[in-house]
């Protein structure tokens, strides 16, 4: 990935109390360089997963990570406790802008 | 330990040959010897039917727990630490049992929903604490940054703060902390696994319970409660009276971010899908708006009967952690014969028929 490549990022979080499916997303093309920076690095660190995960125990939230760079797409699925190399990623996307549901 | 009665070994060949009522009674008062080989002999036989019948008559001959003398009146002792926004439990201890208030008011929430729901459970159920032991109930509060959620993590509560958006602080809800607690109560009593059908009971169950607590709390009668799930908990903004509704599944919210809240109230919109682990909080709806029917039906303290019957239904040795709708709506009904009478069975056959559950 280059500095200059373009990086969408959509967090789905599912389950938890209210058991609502929230996405909030970033988009390097709004945010200053250092913010997009920040987004492109904590996106090439993101592990591989394997497909959907189910909650570790009741009320608690999985997520599910859309990464689209430059065209390229990605899926990656966490549950908590959210693994060392994608918390910053999730915690930053918890306070991202909110998207509209899917119905 | 296996040392068989050398008498009685020879009906290992013929499984189920003794009335099982008879390796019951040996399972429940043989001595050691005779109760390994009763065991023993009951698991000869794989069918599934098989296994069925022997989980539940070995269950129903081993009390769950002994029994043990229960102290005059059980009371709580709290403690309420304070996560400071990381995501370390428990955190610092700010207010324990007996202490005034603090100015923090989730910590007043929490101490107070935690005492809530201790005295619903001992008083309406004699409960002591969540594991039926005197488990001292531990809740740390301002867990994580914004963090839009509450739970139970096996061993205490934990109360994020919300994002302020679209949730406030989850301690804001006493239904949510009673929610929150029976998840203990649950895995303690039936461990209803946390997928499809019995992960939504799991989750009904704690609405039911949640809804009781507030109700408890509060005097109320079936007919004037709210039977809303975390009323409060939205934020301002937010399109929506609550998370849930019980009372009238699918109504509790519509909101261009939250959605619509898709809760069925019948079996007919049973949801299937692989997100929520199946859809618990979802399908949750048709089990609760059972609950309400039954309450409704019997009218005064939804605690009192529907409430009895639930709760003996969750600790019932027959209620297995696979449970289907049916399988739980059936012994809600036995229940309702062991503890009360012929109305009461029609009363709770007529809430499950009324939501699609066919028993
Ligand atoms: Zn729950």
């Amino acid at each position: 990935m280059t500095e200059a490549e373009r990086v969408r990022v959509v967090l789905e979080r599912s389950g938890g109390f209210a058991g609502r499916t929230i996405r909030r997303g970033l988009d390097t093309e709004d945010l200053p360089a250092v913010e997009a920076d920040r987004l492109r690095a904590l996106v090439a660190a993101l592990p591989a997963t394997s497909g959907p995960v189910g909650a570790t125990a009741p009320d608690r939230f999985t997520y599910a990570v859309e990464v689209d760079v430059s065209g390229r797409r990605g899926l990656h699925h966490f549950a908590e406790p959210v693994p060392a190399e994608a918390r910053d990623l999730v915690q930053l996307l918890s306070r991202a802008p909110l998207l509209p549901a899917s119905r | 330990m296996h040392l068989e009665p050398r008498s009685i070994a020879t009906t290992r060949q013929t499984p189920c040959a003794l009335p099982p009522n008879i390796l019951e009674r040996i399972i429940r008062n043989g001595t050691e010897e005779q109760r390994d080989w009763a065991l023993g002999t009951l698991s000869l036989d794989t069918t599934n039917r098989m296994v069925r019948l022997q989980t539940a008559q070995i269950a129903a001959a081993l009390p769950r727990r002994r029994p043990r003398p229960v102290p005059a009146s059980p009371s709580a002792r709290r403690t309420i630490a304070d996560a400071q926004s990381t995501e370390t439990l428990p955190g610092k201890t700010v207010r324990t049992e007996g202490q005034a208030s603090v100015s923090d008011v989730a910590v007043n929430e929490a101490y107070d929903g935690l005492g809530a729901t201790f005295d619903f459970y001992s008083a309406v159920f004699h409960r002591d604490s969540i594991d039926d032991e005197g488990l001292a109930l531990l809740a740390t509060v301002h867990y994580g940054d914004h963090y839009d959620n509450a739970f139970w993590n096996g061993e205490q509560m934990v109360f994020g703060d919300g994002d302020g958006e679209l949730f406030n602080r989850f301690t804001i809800s006493l239904d949510v902390i009673g929610h929150e607690l029976t998840h203990g109560v649950t895995e303690d009593e039936a461990g209803l696994a946390y997928l499809n059908q019995a992960g939504a009971l799991n989750e009904s169950v704690s609405d039911v319970f949640g809804s009781l607590v507030k109700q408890y709390k509060l005097g109320q009668k079936a007919g004037d409660a709210d039977w809303l799930i975390g009323e409060g908990l939205l934020a301002p903004g937010v399109q929506g009276v609550a998370l849930r509704s019980m009372k009238a599944p699918g109504t509790a919210f519509d909101d261009p971010v939250l959605g619509k809240d898709d809760q069925p109230a019948n079996m007919s919109g049973y949801v299937r899908t692989t997100s929520d682990n199946g859809g618990v909080h979802t399908n949750s709806g048709i089990p609760n708006k059972a609950f309400y029917n039954a309450a409704i039906a019997f009218g005064g303290h939804a605690w009192e009967k529907a409430g009895k019957i639930w709760y003996e239904t969750l600790r019932s040795p027959q209620l297995r952690t696979n449970a289907s709708f049916v399988a739980f709506a059936n012994l809600t009904v036995t229940q309702a014969r062991t503890l009360f009478d012929a109305d009461a069975v029609r009363a709770v056959q007529d809430a499950w028929r009324a939501v699609g559950v066919k028993i």
